[in-house]
């Protein structure tokens, strides 16, 4: 089982790969990725050094260029795939069924991933892809029950690659639109789901508030955690109470699944975080590093240890982890 | 070890009381100096570009010590005192050494409200994103261990 890890740097790279990935996902500086923040991700200098020391640890590297071209853009998403190849970077992650056709077409040697914001959820969709695009590998939309992955993988002649740990959001990969509806940039044109230029966070007498493009989604008491605030996970006044109405802000954590997941053949586990720290990469990806060393131990029984679920919480947003859909038995 | 607890419990109790007694300009030229002498490849790239003219304001709640930081060509430089920041971060200097000796992450320090963000996010976080992207193996080996050694004795004798 592959451990993929996020680096939005030069350093939180390093300290994937210190801490134990198998393989590491970056972005290239603009909205051909879907964490498009200012200061974050590679150019085309640090996309080589981080090729480099990649290839010095004997591990992988793959680039995520998982957002969907606009009809008079497309020639940008071409050219991050094409310079994603002359890398020879280990696969490329895409969701936009076009570039991908591109990809398969200009390099066929280049090995293709499936992005979450595909939203591929049924084993003839996964099949639809291998067959007309030689598609190597699909990473899960976080939609599906343990139940749903164990049927998918069970027929899938692709493999599969699951979400192991990261910042929930409402599930709707590759289709959620609330952040344009607020601010007019969404994570699937423009790679940013709330983009930083129209946060506002805004201290007043009974707390903190904040805003999204000047429209208030959130108000918190002193001591209560706040999370980077997107319309999915503010709190509105409905049937005169003020509530989640959406999802609260939580945080996915698969860990106690990893015996099922082994068993069932999922290829990988995906780690969320380009936009964190090299901290964060370092304490998570060491974390899981232990549990998948633990579960592919033969012998013994996997249990989660406290120390684990500790530091996961820890890097946690909001203030619980769940095992998201996977565990939803009713679907 | 007990004697370095105590040290540092002492200066802590020390800075604490004395800091804000003090005016903020001499600790504002010698930390402006610092950064324009070990982010000057960067800045030469252009990659802090995006504070040109602005008025970024770090402020070390327990010290009572705040820096307003601009940029003009490629040199930071101290804000003029009567413009607005556009952008403030604010912690205490404890979390502030915890982040910089690369043991906590920002974002979880935030989530917990104990790095605090105000004014435009977007330059708060792009400095944050900027700060993270730099490689931590050209700090000197000193610094970088006094660095671990002093967050990790103030963690030690600072509540949250």
């Amino acid at each position: 089982m592959e451990l993929v890890c996020p680096a939005g740097s030069l350093p939180a790279l390093e300290a994937a790969l210190d801490h134990g990935a198998d393989a590491v996902y970056i972005g290239f500086s603009d909205a051909t990725n879907a964490r498009n923040f200012g200061g974050l991700n590679f150019n085309d200098k640090n996309a080589l050094r981080a090729l480099e020391r990649i290839r010095a640890r004997g591990k992988k590297l793959f680039v995520a260029i998982n957002t969907y071209a606009k009809p008079d853009s497309f020639t940008r998403w071409q050219g991050a795939v094409d310079r994603a190849a002359a890398l020879s970077a280990d696969a490329v992650i895409l969701a936009d069924i076009g570039l991908i056709s591109y990809a398969r077409e200009k390099h066929p040697n280049l090995a293709l991933h499936l992005s979450v914001q595909a939203s591929a959820t049924s084993g003839p969709a996964l099949e639809f892809y291998r067959q007309q695009f030689g598609v190597r590998r699909a990473v899960l939309p976080r939609v599906l029950s343990l139940r749903q992955v164990q049927q998918l993988a069970a027929a899938s002649r692709v493999e599969l690659e699951v979400f192991g740990f990261g910042s929930l959001c409402i599930m709707a990969e590759g289709r959620c639109h609330l952040s344009s509806y607020v601010t007019g940039e969404s994570p699937n044109q423009n790679g940013v789901c709330s983009p930083a230029r129209a946060v506002e966070w805004r201290n007043t007498a009974s707390g903190l508030e904040t805003r999204l493009n000047g429209v208030l989604i959130d108000h918190f008491a002193e001591h209560e955690n706040a999370g980077y605030p997107t319309l999915c996970k503010g709190r509105f006044i409905v049937d005169g109470k003020r509530q989640h109405v959406l999802e609260e802000p939580t945080s996915l954590n698969s860990m106690a699944l990893l015996p099922e997941l082994k068993a069932t053949g999922i290829q990988a586990i995906k780690l969320e975080g380009r936009q964190r720290s090299p901290a964060y990469v370092a304490q998570v990806v060491r974390t899981w590093r232990e549990a998948i060393d633990a579960v592919l131990e033969p012998g013994t029984e996997f249990s989660v240890k406290d120390r684990w679920r500790k530091t996961l919480a820890k890097n946690s947003e909001g203030k619980q982890t769940t095992l998201g859909a996977y565990d939803r038995p009713w679907q | 070890m007990l004697v370095r607890r105590s040290i540092a419990r002492i200066g802590y109790r020390f800075g604490c009381n004395l800091l804000p007694l003090l005016p903020n300009w001499p600790g504002e030229v010698v930390f402006i100096k610092l950064l324009n002498q070990r982010l000057s490849e960067e800045l030469q790239d252009g990659l802090f570009d995006f504070l040109d003219s602005k008025v970024l304001e770090v402020s070390v709640t327990d010290l009572g010590v705040c820096l307003r930081i601009s940029k003009r060509d490629a040199y930071f430089v101290r804000a003029p005192t009567d413009a607005p920041a556009d952008s403030t971060i604010s912690a205490s200097i404890c979390d502030f050494l915890a982040i910089a000796s690369g043991k906590e992450d920002p974002d979880t320090l935030f989530f917990q409200r104990r790095l605090c963000l105000g004014g435009q996010t977007e330059i708060g976080l792009t400095v944050k994103n900027r700060l993270d992207a730099l490689d931590r193996s050209r700090i000197p080996q000193w610094a970088q261990r006094w660095l671990e050694m002093t967050a990790a004795e103030l963690a030690a004798i600072v509540p949250n």
